[in-house]
């Protein structure tokens, strides 16, 4: 059976709220919790590698913090704050593996964010691809015409992908006007919040809260 | 169907790009604008649509273009743009297909009933749920018109429809046009596909309508081949 998309938004949310209430000398507690994105990881299917590796990307920023307590000779200070960014990022990236992006957003949308915002990011997700052809192709042109891979060309490159996504993104939008759109993208498939919906997401904020507080 | 009086218009960052056009269009009828790159034929043929407002008076089947007619106006005319990427931007070809229908406000199950019939006469089956950008340009240009054709509109306008099509995908094309009844206005430099496609041409030169008639008498006078 498959969540709602609001249900999983709102559970990652609880989670990542008892996470960052954890400060340091919650050493056990911040174990305990590590222990909830470890079994997901675990038992969905979802490129555990990969993630493992994805969320590490957090690290070099969360040192900047841990470097500060590091200073100070706090040693486990250090290690408390670098995993709890690691685990907030890896849960993140779970969720949206199990959960499409656009479903996410959808389920933001239902829950109240600003629609602008959910219409913005959901272009931007759908035009990566396009952007990413755009630039693709504006460097093989540079290197068919001989140019080397000098921060020089990737600079002048960066511009003119601007100007090129400039264009395209007025294309895109008088194609949408030309066929009537008003503003509000359709929603093809509406979400169904289901008695399971609920069932979930009261034991799964309780279990959260509990384990947060009540230990 | 088409009424265009004394139509002007300029971009912020350039001279006028639309000298005074004056133009009419028949229900029904096939119409190709031809002239050079920058004469202004797209310029034009945005303002159908509304999507450019100059100075001048546009009348689509007694309705005049205006702001407050918009939606109105879009019903009637359906746009087909140059680049079929720039018109393809839902998650699959289906949902594309589907867009006009929603806005216009169809049930989104009938809408899918009728999206799914258009895609079989597409022959784009076996791409209903797939991302449109993993098509090819022909491909990429049945699911864009096939999003147009759906929403029955009574002009129909297609800009430069054979850029990136091979020989069978130009005949396909102009198969698929020909059974279409509504009126078409075709914005093309190719002068085999406007002769097949339509029966009037008009010559836009620097903004200006300089010369109409048949198709094939446009294309010989200014050597259009």
């Amino acid at each position: 059976m498959k969540l709602d998309p609001r249900c999983a938004l709102l559970l990652l949310l609880a989670y990542l709220i008892a996470l960052s209430s954890l400060t340091p000398g919650h050493n056990l507690l911040l174990s305990l919790m590590c222990i909830l994105p470890l079994l997901l990881l675990a038992f969905s299917p979802v490129p555990r590698a990969d993630l493992l590796a994805q969320a590490a990307y957090v690290l070099p920023f969360s040192f900047a913090i841990a470097a500060v307590a590091l200073l100070r000779g706090n040693t486990a200070q250090a290690v408390f704050f670098l995993l709890r960014s690691y685990i907030s990022i890896l849960t993140v990236l779970i969720v949206t593996k199990l959960v499409s992006t656009l479903d996410l957003l959808r389920a933001m949308e239902r829950l109240g964010a600003p629609r602008f915002l959910i219409i913005v990011t959901e272009f931007l997700m759908r035009y990566l691809e396009v952007l990413r052809a755009e630039a693709d192709a504006m460097r093989l042109a540079a290197l068919c015409r001989g140019a080397a891979q000098s921060k020089l060309i990737a600079a002048s490159s960066l511009g003119m992908l601007f100007v090129r996504s400039l264009e395209r993104s007025t294309g895109i939008h008088n194609a949408m006007l030309a066929r009537g759109f008003n503003g509000r993208l359709p929603r093809l498939y509406p979400m169904q919040w289901r008695i399971a919906d609920s069932f979930t997401l009261i034991v799964g904020i309780a279990g959260i809260a509990g384990l947060r507080w009540a230990l | 169907m088409i009424r265009v009086s004394d139509l002007r218009y300029q971009y912020s960052d350039s001279g006028p790009v639309l000298r005074g056009i004056n133009y009419t269009q028949t229900r029904g009828e096939s119409v190709a604008l031809l002239g050079a790159n920058g004469s202004g034929k797209t310029t034009f043929a945005l303002h159908l649509n509304g999507i450019l407002q100059g100075q001048g008076q546009i009348e689509v089947d007694g309705i005049r273009v205006a702001s407050e007619t918009l939606e109105a106006v879009r019903r009637k005319v359906g746009f087909v743009f140059q680049s079929a990427e720039n018109q393809l931007f839902l998650p699959t070809v289906l949902e594309d297909i589907m867009f006009g229908l929603l806005n216009q406000g169809v049930a989104v199950e009938e809408a899918k009933r009728r999206a799914t019939q258009m895609i079989e006469s597409l022959n784009l089956e076996a791409y209903a749920a797939r991302n449109p950008f993993h098509l090819s340009a022909g491909e990429k240009r049945r699911a864009a018109l096939g999003g147009v054709l759906l929403m029955q509109p009574e002009v129909l306008i297609l800009d430069e429809p054979t850029t990136f099509l091979d020989p069978p995908g130009i005949r396909s094309l102009t198969r698929m046009l020909n059974q279409q009844s509504m009126a078409k206005i075709i914005i093309t430099h190719d002068s085999r596909f406007a002769i097949e496609t339509t029966t009037r041409a008009v010559f836009f030169e620097k903004g200006q309508i300089v010369a109409e008639g048949p198709t094939g008498e446009i294309i010989d006078r200014f050597g259009w081949v």
